[in-house]
């Protein structure tokens, strides 16, 4: 069954006619090419389709679209104004938390909620929140250098 | 100028990376796109009688189905070919390949999928590696495999018909080393199959032109070889064939295959229109490439005092399904028993050989890091036969520059000593700062360490094009693979340095074979070393023509003229300089420049990495590139109770040569560490009888997270001082070898916790519990420690 939905991503209004169990990472990439949401085991596992829905963490591959209607998404490509990076982001290209880069926009998202929620995690708080996203890269040392810098940056 | 080279700049693809908008082919979509599934076999081994997809097709928005035969290639391999894209006549793993479907989107592939029906005449499948090795095996995977095509020729052995290549390094005499010695340590050790997991998953877009042109967008690791690979199987001129890659969501040697590609192409060729296929997380696991599980049997003699007189290793790398990059591990698996290491006495063998398995190809590694879990779990028992303390033991044995190798190198470069010393005292600072507090209850800690190396393969070439523009910004083109280690950033680092400008005025393009030249690929850690190497020449090139540009233009002789920060200057007079811009013409319309005579400034270069010829032993002065070296060292904590093992700290040292980007060699080694924590204590892919991998998923292959990560302040990363007299700016390279020291030193730390010595990988918190239950029911106190096995020498091996 099609559906006509309104999502609003980013402060922005977009009209899409999906399938009723649509996924949002697949809305969100396929539909409304916005692929800054990665699609990394599509069962929940990794992390790095998390995206913002009314400010909280969810994994966007286990969410139909059609449940963030009228819920205001965020999602890597909204965080980032008027070319300015947000203080998140540039903690993680001055920590050197990047390598192959495909977690990052979910490690991103998460930081943002953690930090949105306790804005001065302790190590052991920022290893717990962060503990849904998967980096097979860095060995996640850096990216909680990048989390600490990123608290640092807001406060 | 202050200098680019030892500077933690940003990664060049950081911004994009960071705000999402870094393009990877997974996320790629273009117009007229139709959406690819690969048909995946339900048994292991066996003939495929039929195939009938006639009701899929006659699905609304199903484009075209094409089995193995159709598809229309050669059998492709890296030296010998032995693989089709997809399976023909024979299936020979469970979750092979065995046709394709096209459609408009991938939720109709997927449905469509379901109604292809197959028959198989099954066949009795081989699993274990020793039975696949032996004189006589129940399954014989390639028949015809003394007929196959081959550009490297297999060292095939006689009677053992599933062995598609061996290699044997070989020097001394092993029997007058064992006589010499006054232990003898004799085991067998074995590794799991592992996946890389790279985060995103493998894929491919090919678009077919009208006049035949083909161009393949694909997230691989090896830009040229994959070509190569897939012109030869679809008998396609080089000068037709483009390949593309973007940003790659890591590879690990894991993206090196060319199924994605082969029957994107075949489908596009088909129905004229882009085709994509993105495989799933599961198909990850079943149908690109895993580690090779091993079983590796060494016998060491010692001497009292410590040195290692003699070792012979024999490994079986069970292959699986077909050679592809396993054909090169067989033989590359070999030089890491050769780079630590001095022993008079020595010889390793190693074999490939099928199994009904999914293939195995290059991981992290190409065979060394399991080689290594063998050899530095030996060197532990070997130290303790003789009492001596293991990083003791180490640094008796340990290479220094101008030694010879077991393999008869002339040893250069090497600075593993250095990174040992530094391990210890490294490994004092942690255990004070962990001793500090008292033991959680129910817990025991035990210390590892472990040497351990990697070699880069040689003879090898990369080639680089350097290009100044007429606003003075310099770009660099490689065909060297950027799938996250950061070669781009290094090189542009390399640029700067030469061209004495900031980082915004410098770039690398890559991954374009159309417009960048031929590389050997981000594989055996070669990518700095090699590619760099071009770009420095290509770089002097450059400057040589707008050296001599200038010199006519300043009617300065041009070995007085440098070149900097866009301007030329006279080192005679350094006031005298003039603008790059000044070296150009103002064309007829006033809108651009154009240098009026040679063309534009553009500087090509190859560097070619030779080696010593081998003798029948394979002993030569110099076999490979260079030898990157590292020692860590582990804590962990375990929980009597339930077996599970915390990393509590990690002390690691490596040389690398000179550290371009220190914070980028840092995250490498601590990347690898990580990788290799998951190699050690949870990752295995599980087969059922019938050969199905049962947990192809990341709910049940687990691989570390945050959560197994010692606390940052028992973490502590080291890089050696070292200089490579052929390296650019005396860089070598560093991916692979970061996982090499990780897995032994957990090991040998568990034994000293709890004194019990684990053969296999990997270490599960089960296997630990059960030997401290059999422990507690001999009455045997934890802490003691098992006697180590000793044996009178003895033959083993074929």
């Amino acid at each position: 069954m099609k559906r006509d939905i309104t999502l609003k991503i980013n402060g922005q209004s977009y009209e899409v006619r999906i399938e009723e169990d649509a996924l949002l990472m697949d809305v969100l990439r396929k539909n409304l090419y916005l692929p800054g949401t990665k699609k990394g085991c599509g069962e929940g596992e990794c992390g790095a389709c998390t995206v913002l829905v009314d400010g909280v963490s969810e994994l966007s591959c286990l969410m139909y679209a059609v449940m963030a209607e009228g819920k205001e998404i965020t999602t890597i490509e909204g965080l980032s104004k008027g070319g300015k990076l947000d203080p998140i982001q540039e903690a993680f290209v001055e920590a050197s938390a990047v390598q192959c880069g495909y977690c990052i926009p979910g490690m991103i998202m998460s930081t943002k909620n953690l930090l949105d929620k306790n804005p001065h995690p302790t190590e052991a708080e920022i290893l717990d929140g962060m503990s849904g996203n998967i980096c097979r890269c860095t060995g996640y040392k850096k990216i909680v250098d990048a989390v600490k810098l990123a608290a640092e940056k807001r406060a | 100028m202050p200098s680019m080279i030892g500077k933690g700049v940003p990664r060049v693809d950081a911004v994009a990376k960071v705000t999402g908008t870094a393009q990877y082919v997974y996320d790629m979509q273009f117009p007229g796109m139709l959406w690819a599934r690969v048909l995946r076999s339900t048994i292991a081994f066996g003939e495929i009688v039929s195939i009938d997809a006639s009701e899929a097709l006659a699905m609304p928005g199903v484009r075209a189905f094409l089995t193995g035969k159709e598809i229309g290639d050669d059998l492709h391999g890296t030296s010998l070919c032995d693989e089709p894209i997809l399976a023909r006549d024979i299936v020979r793993f469970y979750g092979e390949g065995i046709g394709v479907i096209a459609a408009d989107t991938e939720e109709i592939a997927n449905e469509a999928l379901k109604k292809v029906k197959v028959v198989y005449r099954e066949m009795k499948p081989v699993f274990d590696v020793e039975e696949a090795f032996s004189e006589n095996p129940p399954a014989i995977l390639h028949p015809d495999l003394r007929t196959y095509k081959t550009s490297r020729p297999p060292k095939f052995i006689e009677n053992r018909p599933n062995v598609y290549h061996s290699h044997r390094i070989q020097s001394g005499d092993l029997e007058q080393g064992y006589t010499d010695s006054d232990v003898i340590v004799e085991h067998e050790w074995r590794t799991a199959k592992i996946q890389h997991v790279q985060m995103e998953p493998h894929c491919a877009i090919a678009e077919v032109e009208a006049n035949g042109d083909v161009t393949v967008h694909a997230s691989i690791n090896t830009l040229y070889a994959c070509k190569n690979i897939f012109c030869r199987a679809f008998n396609l001129p080089k000068s037709k064939v483009r390949v593309r890659t973007y940003a790659v969501g890591g590879g690990f040697g894991g993206k090196q295959n060319i199924t994605t590609m082969g029957v994107t192409y075949a489908l596009a060729k088909a129905t004229g229109r882009p085709v994509k296929y993105n495989l799933t997380r599961e198909e990850v696991f079943i149908g690109a490439c895993t580690r090779h599980p091993t079983v590796i049997r060494v016998k060491d003699g010692v001497k009292k005092n410590g040195t290692l007189m003699a070792r012979d290793i024999e490994v079986l790398l069970d292959g699986g399904g077909y050679s592809e990059f396993g054909f090169l591990v067989v033989m590359n698996c070999c030089y890491a028993a050769i780079g630590t290491y001095k022993i008079p006495n020595f010889r390793i063998r190693s074999y490939g050989i099928y199994t009904n398995a999914p293939i195995c190809g290059a991981y992290r590694g190409f065979g060394n890091v399991q080689v290594q879990w063998a050899t530095e779990c030996q060197n532990d028992l070997c130290a303790e036969a003789i009492h001596m303390d293991p990083m003791e033991f180490r640094l008796k044995n340990v290479l220094i520059d101008g030694d010879r190798n077991p393999g008869r190198e002339i040893v250069f470069n090497n600075e593993a000593k250095q990174c040992m010393e530094w391990v210890e005292k490294g490994m004092e600072t942690l255990k004070e700062k962990l001793e500090r507090k008292p033991l959680p209850p129910n817990k025991v800690r035990g210390y590892g360490v472990s040497g351990g190396n990697k070699y880069s393969m040689a003879p090898t070439s990369s080639m680089a094009y350097v290009k100044m523009y007429e606003d003075g910004v310099v770009e660099g083109r490689i065909g060297g693979d950027e799938p996250g280690q950061g070669l781009f950033t290094v090189c542009a680092q390399m640029l700067a340095e030469i061209f004495e400008l900031p980082m915004s005025e410098v770039r690398i393009i890559g991954g374009d074979t159309q417009i960048c030249p031929y590389d050997e690929g981000s594989i055996s850690s070669r990518a700095t070393y090699n590619n760099g190497n071009a770009i420095r020449l290509a770089a002097e090139d450059c400057i040589r023509q707008i050296r001599e540009k200038a010199a006519i233009k300043m009617n300065v002789p041009a070995e007085k003229l440098k070149v900097a920060n866009k301007r030329v200057y006279n080192t005679d007079n350094v006031l005298e300089s003039i603008d790059v811009r000044d070296l150009y013409d103002l064309n007829i319309m006033a809108t651009g420049l154009y240098v009026k005579e040679g063309g534009e400034f553009c500087g090509k270069a190859t560097w070619f990495q030779g080696t010593c010829k081998p003798n029948e032993n394979y002993n030569s002065d110099r076999l490979c590139s260079f030898y990157t070296q590292g020692a860590q060292g582990i804590a962990v904590l375990i929980d009597k109770e339930t077996g599970k093992v915390d990393i509590e700290g990690i002390v690691s040292s490596y040389d690398t040569g000179n550290p371009i980007n220190p914070p980028l060699v840092e995250v490498q080694i601590e990347g690898g560490a990580m990788m290799a924590i998951g190699s050690a204590l949870m990752e295995a892919m599980i087969m059922d009888e019938k050969g199905q991998t049962i947990n192809a998923n990341l709910t049940n292959y687990i691989i570390p997270t945050f959560k197994d990560m010692p606390l940052e302040s028992h973490h502590m990363t080291n890089i050696a001082k070292s200089y490579h007299p052929n390296g650019p700016f005396g860089a070598k390279g560093l991916g692979e070898g970061t996982m090499s020291c990780t897995a032994p030193a957990i090991a040998n730390a568990i034994y000293d916790a709890i004194g019990v010595r684990f053969y296999d990988l990997p270490i599960t918190a089960e296997q630990i519990m059960a030997e401290l239950n059999k422990k507690a029911a001999e009455g045997d106190p934890a802490k003691a420690k098992e006697t180590v096995e000793v044996r009178e020498p003895a033959t083993i091996g074929v």
